[in-house]
Order: structure tokens, then C-alpha cells, then sequence
């Protein structure tokens, strides 16, 4: 392979996203162009700070880090403080970064760095798809300026945030739909995969046991999950955000289906949810644009995790 | 176990050839004792679909009052399967005419008065749109104690089939399934979950005709015509929805229910009639609410056909003029 293969990162780290957004920092195969921070798991005064400290702290402090969308389109902001806590790294606290704030905002830089990219551009997106909404509403062209779209939100199946809604779609389902309407081509890593990539608890041990400092933010950041876990409704902990960049690592390790996907905007018990053509009879007018993914290597994404992560000293 | 009491019970459907071999297999239950017939529109319109269930009544002997029921769902415009089940609703084999008129009530009056006059609770196998039921429930809040179960064909809590989000039936009248199931009655759900896994073969179509008695030429016939478009869907075999409703209510053993909280989603742009069931985890802890349905998500397809080709002997020795 001849270059690298140039990303950006759209996140609300966030507890899994961290972990995404250090693999990707830390994958010599991916080029990190620059990465935007959008509210959804925590505010984003505290997405914006973590993304801006994750680079920091994977000694990455080049790679520029943009500001984003405060709330979502439409709706009201919600936050999910019970998973990743108030400030999105449960207990972890990371090292402030001194790097001078970048004056582009995110949809902003987006657009230009997917320009000088000349279509070799993935985006991946961590968090609400509200900065990538504006950015479509803004640069028409941009869909057409990106190699791919690869997200993570949304489930064929079920939901996590309401009976058939994911968190992020549910977050901001407007953006979504904009973007699952107007992409060109779009990689879904919703529920149907992400809740396949669970660590069990002695693979958590294995990761959180020793010194270091990825270990102990491993283990600090998960302090609000592993509470969560001891709730008889049961909870795992999963790798949601890490499917995506393992993705662009190593398409091999997933297996998918093209749909069209439309987000649900109006619904009264079906906001956020995301409706997919993959099971039934009829499917949707437009031609399906994108890959819902449904398997992945549970085993290999979990090693590929834990190499990268390794490299953190 | 066979109690010989038998259980009254009101068929409610848009016949359709699901219906009518749902209707086969009520009939021929020595454990059920059919009180009333009721018409819905949905797979055709309901002047059809009650012809249709005319017929059905004077080829499998069901002697029950039928009455017609609405022409409209509770709230959206009327919609019907269109060609899906042909023009007449039920195309293929030839059937016998009616052999007696039309009840004079309509089909919530019909329920009513069977519904007051049993001393056990009477249980409705609902296998088109629920609007007859939901009428029924709004209209007769007393009488609701009187009803031991409502067996339903409809809805998917995995996914849709006349959308990508929404079962027909429950397409047809949201409003109405969404009323069914917040009615705190006992709730029995076959949805596409089940139905689509209750695949009868082209192979199993010729065991039931070699049965050899008119029902079993005609059920036969039935699925042959049912196949056609199910063949150029896709489809390895008849997914025979309807029968489920009653199956599943008589043989509990055969099927895999789970308990859980459905509502249905009655705005949306693409998810009006989705059945929305909470059988995951919620991750962000929410409320988990009080299961409302015993939802129907698998079943065992070898004992499924079984059943119903025990059923369609029961027919043997009867013949009626066509």
C-alpha cells in the first residue's frame, strides 16, 4: 500500500469514542486529517476539551482539533452523563493540551480538508451527525468529496436509548436523516454490529490490569460502565466507536448489507429510529446507498484494540 | 387437555387466503366453538372480503352468525393488498356460494351480544386490521372483562413487510392496533417475526391435497395461488401468516412467545404502523415498562404443518356443492 489512508474524525468523546479516536491516532495505516467535536455523549464545552487531550494524550498534538455544533438541529440536547459521566470520561482525567484553538469550525474544515483530499477522504463519525448535517447544508458538493461516510449510530434492530432508537441517531435525527438522504456512500456500524463487539469481564481485566497511563485511563473511564454493569438489567460494555476505525484498518473483520436508511423525524415513539429496507418485502424508492453492517470478528477487533492502544506509554 | 368444555371464540379477519385456512383450522378444533364471524376490509375491500368469508362459512360448515364489519379504519383512508390475494380477495379455487344471509348487526353489535350472552370468557383470533376490535373496545368498555384473549395476526417487532417499518394489517389501522394493545385485555401477537418463519412448501401443498377431501383440494389450491407472488418475492415458501393466531393460542408448545411491551407507532413519516416492542436492553437505563403482549417470535415450522395438516383431515367425509 502505497500512502496512507487520510481520516477525519467527528466524535463526542465519550468513553468508547476515546478509545476509537486513540486507535485511529495510533494506526500507522490511517492518516488522521483532523478531527471535530460535536455535543451527544456529554456537552460539547467537554467533547470539544477530550477530543483536544485525546490527541495530547497519544502524543498527537499536530493533529488539529475543530469545535462543533453545541446543540443539535431541531431538538433539545440529551446527554447520556450515566454512561460516560458529566465530562464524557467518567472518572479519567487527561492531561490539559497546550495546542493553540484551531479558528475553523468544524464544518468548515471538513469541507476543505475533504477538497485537498480530492475524494480520498473517509469521514468517520462518532457522535450526533449534527456538524456533518451543516456541513452538507453548506457545501452541496461534499458528499461527492468523500471517499465514504463510515458511522457509527442507528440499528436495523431494536435500540438502545429507546426500544428502537440508537443514542446518536436518536440525538440529533434530523442531521442523520440529512446525511443517510444526501450521502453518497454510507457505511452504518449500528447496533446490529456494535452490540456484537462487547468485551467480556476477563477480557476487561486483561486490559485494565497494570500501570501505565492508557491503562488507568482505561480503567477511569469506565468507572460509570462498570456501575452500570452491576445493574440486574444487565449491561456490557461495548466497542461501539471502535468498529468504524477498526473498519478502515480492516475491512475484513465486518460483514454488511446495502439498504437505503431513512431516520425517523416525526415519529411519537419512533423518533431516532433508523428504518432500513434490508427484511422487508418492500423497500424504499431511492437506491440503497448504504452498507448495514451485521458481523463483525469479535476476537480480532478486540486484539486490534488492544495493539493499538498499546503503543500509549 | 380436553376439559370437553369448548372455548367460545369470534373469527375476525379480511379473508384472504391466510384467513380463510386460519379459519380451516378454527373450525376443525374440537376445543373451539365459533359464536361469530366478523369482516374487515384490508386485503380487499370489505364488501369483498365478507363475500369471501360467506363462502369460506358454507364450505367449512361454520354456522355462526357473520356480520359486516367498517369500511373505514378508525382514523386513516381505507387501503387494501390490492392484487396480492387477486381481485375477489380470494382467487383460485372455485367455492360454494353463501348459504344463509348476512347477520342484521354490524360486526361491533355482533361481537357485543356474543360477548354479553357467554358465561365464559370468549376469545378473538383478529387476523386483519384490528378496527372491529378497537370499535369494539372503545365502544363496550364493560364488556372487556368478558374477553379471555385477543389473538392477533399483525405487526413485526423486527421489521415491516407493506413498508419497510410496518406489517399490513396494523398499516391498515394504526390507530386501532395501537388501542388493541393498550386495552389491558390479554394481548396474543403473531407478527412477521413468526409468520414469515411459518413457511409451508411446495411439497407440504401436495401432502395436503393428497388428503384427498374437497377442503383439503381447496386449501391446497389456496396455497398454490398464494405461492405465485411469494415465489417472485423470493419467497422458498408460503408464508402463512394468519393460521398462526390460532395455532399459537392452541398450541402454545409449538411456538416461542416472549412477554414484552408494545406500542404502535401512529405518526412517523416512515414508521406509521411500526409495532415498537421492547425486548432489548436499554442501555441509558430508561423505563422499562410492564409487559402488554405475549408476542409470538418463533415457532417450530415441521410441527406447524403438522398441525394444520391434522386440522384439514378433520374435513374428511365433507362435502358441500360448489
Amino acid at each position: 500500500m502505497s500512502g496512507r489512508i487520510p481520516v477525519w474524525i467527528d466524535t463526542d468523546p465519550g468513553v468508547d469514542d476515546s478509545f476509537a479516536v486513540l486507535c485511529a491516532l495510533k494506526d500507522d495505516q490511517l492518516d488522521v486529517r483532523g478531527i471535530s467535536a460535536v455535543m451527544g455523549n456529554a456537552e460539547q464545552k467537554y467533547t470539544y476539551k477530550n477530543a483536544r487531550n485525546l490527541a495530547h494524550f497519544a502524543n498527537r498534538d499536530e493533529v488539529p482539533v475543530y469545535a462543533g455544533s453545541e446543540v443539535p438541529l431541531f431538538k433539545k440536547l440529551r446527554t447520556a452523563p450515566l454512561i460516560h459521566g458529566e465530562t464524557g470520561i467518567s472518572d479519567a482525567v487527561l492531561e490539559e493540551s497546550s495546542a493553540p484553538h484551531a479558528t475553523l469550525l468544524a464544518w468548515d474544515a471538513l469541507y476543505k480538508e475533504a477538497k485537498a483530499q480530492n475524494g480520498a477522504l473517509r469521514l468517520v463519525t462518532l457522535g450526533p451527525l449534527t456538524n456533518i448535517a451543516k456541513a452538507f447544508m453548506k457545501y452541496p458538493e461534499l458528499p461527492d468529496l468523500l471517499e465514504g461516510i463510515y458511522i457509527m449510530g442507528g440499528a436495523a434492530e431494536g435500540g438502545n436509548i429507546t426500544p428502537c432508537a440508537e443514542f446518536n441517531v436518536y440525538v440529533d435525527p434530523h442531521a442523520a436523516e440529512t446525511v443517510f438522504r444526501t450521502g453518497k456512500k454510507v457505511y452504518m456500524f449500528g447496533l446490529d454490529v456494535t452490540q456484537k463487539a462487547y468485551l467480556t469481564d476477563a477480557e476487561y481485566h486483561g486490559i485494565a490490569k497494570g500501570e501505565g497511563r492508557m491503562t488507568e485511563f482505561f480503567r477511569k473511564s469506565t468507572a460509570h460502565i462498570l456501575r452500570l454493569k452491576e445493574n440486574p438489567q444487565g449491561f456490557e460494555l461495548y466497542l461501539h466507536d471502535v468498529c468504524p476505525v477498526a473498519y478502515l484498518h480492516e475491512p475484513s473483520l465486518f460483514y454488511g448489507e446495502m439498504a437505503k436508511v431513512h431516520a425517523e423525524t416525526e415519529g411519537t415513539i419512533t423518533s431516532g429510529k433508523t428504518v432500513t429496507d434490508l427484511w422487508s418485502d418492500k423497500s424504499f424508492a431511492e437506491e440503497a446507498n448504504t452498507k448495514v453492517m451485521l458481523e463483525v470478528n469479535r476476537e480480532a477487533l478486540i486484539r486490534y484494540m488492544t495493539d493499538m492502544l498499546k503503543k500509549i506509554q | 387437555m380436553d376439559t370437553g368444555k369448548k372455548i367460545p371464540v369470534i373469527l375476525d379477519g379480511d379473508p384472504g387466503h391466510d384467513d380463510a385456512i386460519a379459519w380451516t383450522v378454527a373450525k376443525a378444533s374440537n376445543r373451539l366453538d365459533i359464536r361469530a364471524v366478523t369482516t374487515v376490509g384490508g386485503n380487499q375491500t370489505v364488501e369483498k372480503t365478507t363475500y369471501n368469508a360467506r363462502r369460506i362459512c358454507a364450505l367449512l360448515g361454520i354456522d355462526a352468525p357473520i356480520a359486516k364489519g367498517n369500511a373505514f379504519p378508525l382514523m386513516s383512508k381505507p387501503m387494501t393488498a390490492g392484487n396480492f390475494h387477486g381481485t375477489s380477495g380470494l382467487d383460485g379455487p372455485k367455492l360454494p356460494e353463501p348459504d344463509r344471509p348476512l347477520s342484521g348487526y354490524t360486526a361491533v353489535e355482533l361481537m357485543a351480544k356474543v360477548l354479553r350472552e357467554s358465561e365464559d370468557p370468549v376469545t378473538i383470533f383478529s387476523t386483519g386490521a384490528q378496527t372491529n376490535v378497537a370499535a369494539l373496545l372503545l365502544t363496550h368498555p364493560e364488556l372487556k372483562e368478558k374477553i379471555g384473549c385477543i389473538s392477533i395476526m399483525g405487526g413485526g417487532i423486527q421489521y415491516g413487510n407493506w413498508t419497510p417499518a410496518a406489517e399490513f394489517n396494523i398499516l391498515v389501522d394504526p390507530e386501532a392496533a395501537q388501542t388493541v394493545f393498550q386495552s389491558g385485555v390479554p394481548v396474543q401477537m403473531c407478527g412477521l417475526d413468526v409468520t414469515e418463519k411459518a413457511l409451508v412448501m411446495p411439497e407440504d401443498f401436495e401432502t395436503i391435497r393428497n388428503i384427498g377431501n374437497q377442503v383439503s383440494r381447496i386449501v391446497a389450491e389456496w396455497l398454490d395461488f398464494f405461492m405465485i407472488i411469494h415465489k417472485e418475492m423470493g419467497y422458498e415458501g408460503a408464508p402463512l401468516h394468519d393460521p398462526n393466531a390460532i395455532l399459537s393460542y392452541l398450541y402454545p408448545e409449538i411456538y416461542d412467545i416472549r412477554e414484552m411491551h408494545v406500542e404502535v407507532e401512529t405518526a412517523g413519516l416512515y414508521t406509521r404502523g411500526c409495532t415498537v416492542g421492547n425486548y432489548g436492553k436499554i442501555a441509558n437505563l430508561g423505563v422499562l415498562e410492564q409487559p402488554n403482549v405475549r408476542v409470538v417470535m418463533n415457532v417450530n415450522r415441521g410441527k406447524f404443518v403438522e398441525k394444520l395438516v391434522e386440522a384439514v383431515k378433520k374435513y374428511d367425509g365433507r362435502e358441500v356443492k360448489i
